[in-house]
């Protein structure tokens, strides 16, 4: 099956691509500027720790977890936890990630394989707990929700999943990584460069054998349920008297339970008035006062990103140019506001 | 003709001033050059073709001119670059004068110069319903980018009353609606803000109806369980 990696698109990084499938189930990534990130991403904006990534073994999924700077996908800001598909991509500051990964129908065609049922099974509730996943949002009643919405926010999924998000753990990948892979941790290259293929394969291996269990019961639900399907009076139908046919029954079974999960998130526009202040960017904040009128409120903000943020002198600019402005509305008529015109 | 119409003007000229005191006199002239109301310096002042001097830090210059009193001179002004010169200035003309303002310092006669800016700045706010990595392009040139919150500033510089089309460039996005819209800015005779609010919408991917009705077409062993 093809690898579900993650790639650096803009910014600066030792690392420039993580191979999420490669990693076992539950790795967390800590994406940001600073040492404490597991993954050090640098560029104009992008804060300590400024977002998080995670894999639970199947999906893999990111999160505004740190409110740091604003974490964008597919041209939304997203807060809670939100699955990405094959070319989802991640802006946060200056830099983007993009995923590359199986695409449905791969996913599709590997859930009708034996060995990949398992994958394809719903994650286990320990990975599961506060990360809402978008199988339970879609499996409500409102599967085209306009509304990014989370687990805790569907009554009826929250009292699946605990409410509280797992522990952080920063560098959850290398914790659980091959001792290989913890000699490399040293250096960022070698902490997201894919592993050799011996590993790979050891890795594979693993992972096969760290679930059998789930394949166990789901290809025993399987067969009892074919086993009623055959004892019922009528059905008689040839496709299920021979084992060939027990696979190709399989696969619209698991459609109709897994198609959530691989079908592609449709890009949820999310108004304004919808994103509190905490996730809007400085520049946003200083914009949405201009455009609604708030000259004051503006040229404050528009003041205090020159200063913060130099580089780009366009903000200078306009905090220049809405100093103009106050002080012709203060010369023209000094009365209509109030305290400010004594300045 | 030429030399005709000359001979008469040096003829009235100085006809002119012999009705006078005196065939020349001086006659202060004080210059100020500024630009959009900053004094501006290095701003040239010629009398009839000849240059007087040029301004300086203050955007001041003082001069005396000497001619036969009520004489008209041509005054031109250069500029530097960056700015604009202005054509049409009146001429001198060659006055005495008194001061009313007892003591005042300079008996002189204030002319103000402005030379404004060949180009201005427009400041461009462009606000993109919260898509985030929108490149804004401008004679397709990418100028700028939607950040994480869907809003982009840039600043240029144009010739007053010159025109720009900026495009936001949806090119990685179709599932936007509309695709590339368009602004056109004029630009006025002074620094500009343009605030530019795009609304876009996303659409809704046609993938997601046909894989809705695959089930009804599969087999029908999950109702039957």
């Amino acid at each position: 099956m093809k690898a579900t990696r993650i790639r650096l698109l803009a910014g600066q990084s030792p690392g420039r691509e993580w191979v999420a499938s490669d990693a076992p189930a539950g790795a967390r990534v800590d994406v940001g500027s600073s040492d404490n990130a597991s993954w050090l991403v640098k560029a104009l904006g992008v804060k300590g720790l400024h977002l998080q990534l995670y894999w639970d073994g199947n999906q893999l999924w990111v999160a505004d977890l740190h409110n740091a700077g604003g974490v964008g996908l597919g041209g939304n800001l997203i807060r809670d936890w939100t699955a990405l598909h094959d070319g989802s991509r991640i802006t946060f500051g200056g830099a983007a990630l993009q995923v590359s990964g199986p695409t449905a129908k791969e996913l599709v065609r590997a859930s009708s394989e034996p060995a990949d049922v398992s994958r394809t099974s719903a994650p286990d509730e320990s990975a599961l707990k506060g990360i809402p996943t978008q199988v339970a949002t879609e499996d409500t009643s409102a599967p085209h929700s306009t509304k990014l919405t989370s687990l805790s926010d569907v009554p009826n999924s929250s009292q699946d999943a605990a409410p509280t998000p797992p522990p952080i753990i920063g560098a959850g990948v290398e914790r659980v990584s091959s001792p290989a892979r913890e000699g490399a941790r040293k250096s960022g290259a070698a902490r997201f460069a894919p592993p050799p293929p011996d590993e790979e394969l050891s890795s594979a291996s693993g992972k096969k054998t760290g679930i059998p269990k789930r394949t166990l019961i789901m290809g025993g639900s399987l067969a009892v349920a074919l086993l009623v399907v055959l004892l019922m009076p009528g059905a008689d139908e040839p496709q299920s008297s021979n084992s060939d046919d027990v696979s190709s029954a399989q696969p619209p079974i698991q459609l109709e339970v897994h198609e959530p999960q691989i079908r592609p998130r449709v890009p949820v526009a999310v108004s304004p008035e919808e994103l509190d202040d905490g996730a809007l960017t400085p520049s946003r904040q200083a914009a949405d006062a201009l455009l609604a009128g708030r000259t004051w409120e503006a040229a404050d903000r528009y003041a205090g990103l020159s200063v913060s943020e130099p580089s780009n002198s366009t903000y200078a600019l306009v905090a220049r140019l809405l100093e103009r402005e106050l002080r012709n509305r203060c010369q023209d008529d000094p009365d209509a506001h109030g305290d400010r015109c004594v300045h | 003709m030429r030399s005709l119409t000359s001979i008469l003007l040096i003829t009235a000229i100085t006809l002119f001033g012999c009705e006078d005191t005196g065939p020349t006199t001086n006659y202060p002239f004080s210059f100020t050059a500024y630009a959009d109301g900053q004094p501006l310096s290095d701003v040239q002042i010629l009398a009839a073709g000849d240059p007087l001097g040029n301004t300086d830090s203050e955007g001041n210059l003082l001069v005396t001119l000497t001619g036969p009193e009520g004489a008209s001179v041509p005054l031109s002004v250069r500029c530097p670059e960056g700015y604009r010169s202005p054509a049409g200035q009146r001429p001198l003309r060659l006055q005495r004068f008194t001061s009313l303002t007892q003591g005042a310092a300079e008996n002189a006669i204030s002319r103000r110069i402005d030379c404004p800016p060949a180009e201005r700045n427009a400041a461009i706010i462009l606000r993109a319903s919260g898509m985030a990595d929108l490149p804004i392009t401008i004679r397709g040139r990418e100028v700028a980018r939607t950040d994480a919150s869907g809003v982009a500033h840039f600043s240029m510089r144009m010739a007053p009353n010159g025109q720009i089309r900026l495009i936001i460039d949806t090119a990685s996005r179709p599932e936007i609606r509309p695709q590339n819209p368009e602004a056109t800015l004029r630009m006025p005779d002074r620094d500009e803000i343009f605030i530019v609010d795009q609304t876009l919408e996303v659409a809704e991917e046609p993938r997601r109806r046909r894989r809705r009705s695959r089930p009804t077409a599969g087999p029908s062993l999950p109702t039957r369980l």
